[in-house]
């Protein structure tokens, strides 16, 4: 890389700092494994810049070679590859019409106030994201944290586009549901005045 | 459109992601619908909040910094032949004229620093405190060295920022590491007391004596030397010198 790409790459690192710190933090299985992660991704992405089109998203192609190496990162693990493939399972819906109606009851009052519910569930919310299966996790994190288009997820993802609707609709209704299984468990409804104790 | 059919696209509307004709039609809707606006709204607001919750961390930044600098330096092209020539004279004129400034650089406190920001920028040294915050750094120090350590609040102002620190040994001597970044390179703080100048022979007689210059260039390095009302403060870094000397006379300010 010669010097005007190096200060290009710099330049163009800077805008996206945060998202991908964040995305490479939360995509990592192990907490150990984040240095690596972005060693690895930034290392590969000034080899390649020579491939990056200006005029095109950086930071969807940076996270490409984030996801790539938080992908190796975890792979590394293998009980991890044993969840994943649970998770990755659709499992059959055995919630009772009870337990329906308390997640309803509670998602709606979620709603009513999400600052103040989700404001209490920070290292919950992690949680929740990490137990997404791979992929999943990966694109409703592109989306969030990233904020990156549709069309840009399935590029970096290599995957269709309606693949990438589907798993982000299934990771927030999962997101959701274990949500509200927090706010219930820690009494945040009944807080509010005991009317949703069901 | 009903209501449940419009909710059906909260997400993808949130997302940007519809044709202008259905969002039209959203937009309509929500217009006339106060539940929906309100179902809407706070769709939004938690999507927000879950995104904001997802943040980095102290040490996912400095694992960045790092990596950036690390991914920076190994990319460096290999030098053309010409500009191997153009160093080689550099290096000729260098030497010749800078004979002083070279056998100063020898001296064995910058030699010392330097080797030890080295270890840190080769991953060989890891930090026993990360944190962002200057008092956090300081009370890390409290009953490890006979001196207090006072570290300067104005500076991530001026983009340097704190990431952490440890105690090292220069010499033998324990002193405080501090770690700072500006612009993700990494730059070294080395604090000692006065009384331990002792054991840096050459430093002891250069820094009391008024030609000595403040800064030296090693390589890519540059080494920063001042006295202070407490002791000697060392800064090493590739960046400019300037920017050493700021951080270096802030240490020097905080310690009268």
């Amino acid at each position: 890389m010669d010097r005007r790409s190096r200060d290009r790459f710099t330049e163009l690192l800077k805008p996206v700092a945060r998202a991908a710190q964040a995305y490479a933090r939360h995509l990592a299985w192990s907490r150990n494994d984040v240095e690596d992660i972005l060693q690895t991704a930034l290392l590969d992405a000034s080899r390649k810049f020579g491939d990056y089109a200006e005029g095109t998203s950086f930071k969807a192609w940076l996270l490409q070679f984030v996801t790539y190496a938080a992908f190796n990162a975890n792979r590394r693990h293998e009980q991890i590859d044993a969840h994943e493939l649970m998770a990755d399972t659709e499992a059959p819906d055995r919630l009772s019409a009870v337990e329906v109606l308390t997640h309803e009851v509670a998602y709606a009052e979620m709603l009513k106030a999400p600052d103040r519910m989700l404001g209490q569930l920070g290292p919950e919310i992690q949680e929740a994201v990490r137990a997404l299966p791979a992929k999943r996790r990966s694109i409703f994190l592109l989306r969030a944290i990233g904020e990156l288009s549709y069309r840009e997820i399935a590029d970096v993802l290599a995957v269709p586009v309606g693949t990438v609707m589907g798993e982000l609709w299934r990771a927030r209704k999962e997101l959701r549901a274990a949500l509200c299984e927090y706010v219930q468990q820690q009494g945040l409804l009944r807080e509010e005045g005991g009317t949703h104790a069901v | 459109m009903q209501c449940d059919e419009i909710r059906r696209w909260i997400s993808p509307h949130l997302d940007s992601e519809l044709d202008p004709h259905t969002n039209f039609e959203i937009a309509q809707h929500l217009d006339g619908c106060a539940a929906c606006r309100q179902a809407f709204e706070a769709e939004r607001q938690l999507e927000t909040s879950v995104a904001a919750s997802l943040s980095s961390d102290p040490q996912t930044e400095a694992a960045w910094d790092q990596a950036v600098h690390r991914a920076i330096a190994g990319s460096r092209s290999r030098p053309r032949r010409w500009q191997l020539a153009v160093a080689a004279v550099a290096l000729f004129v260098g030497l010749v004229g800078g004979w002083r400034g070279w056998t100063m650089a020898r001296q064995d406190l910058v030699r010392t620093a330097l080797r030890n920001h080295q270890e840190y920028l080769a991953n060989r040294m890891t930090l026993d405190v990360q944190s962002g915050a200057p008092q956090t750094a300081e009370a890390f120090f409290v009953n490890k060295l006979p001196f207090p350590v006072r570290c300067p609040r104005n500076l991530t102002d001026q983009g340097i920022r704190l990431i952490g620190a440890r105690l090292c040994h220069l010499n033998h001597v324990p002193v405080a590491y501090i770690l700072y970044h500006v612009d993700s390179r990494p730059i070294s703080v080395f604090l000692l007391d006065a009384d331990s100048l002792g054991q840096f022979r050459q430093a002891a007689e250069t820094l009391g004596h008024p030609d000595a210059p403040r800064g030296y260039r090693v390589g890519r390095s540059v080494i920063v030397t001042a006295r202070s009302a407490l002791g000697v403060i060392c800064a090493v870094g590739e960046v400019p010198q300037a920017t050493l000397e700021r951080i270096v006379d802030s240490y020097a300010s905080e310690s009268t």
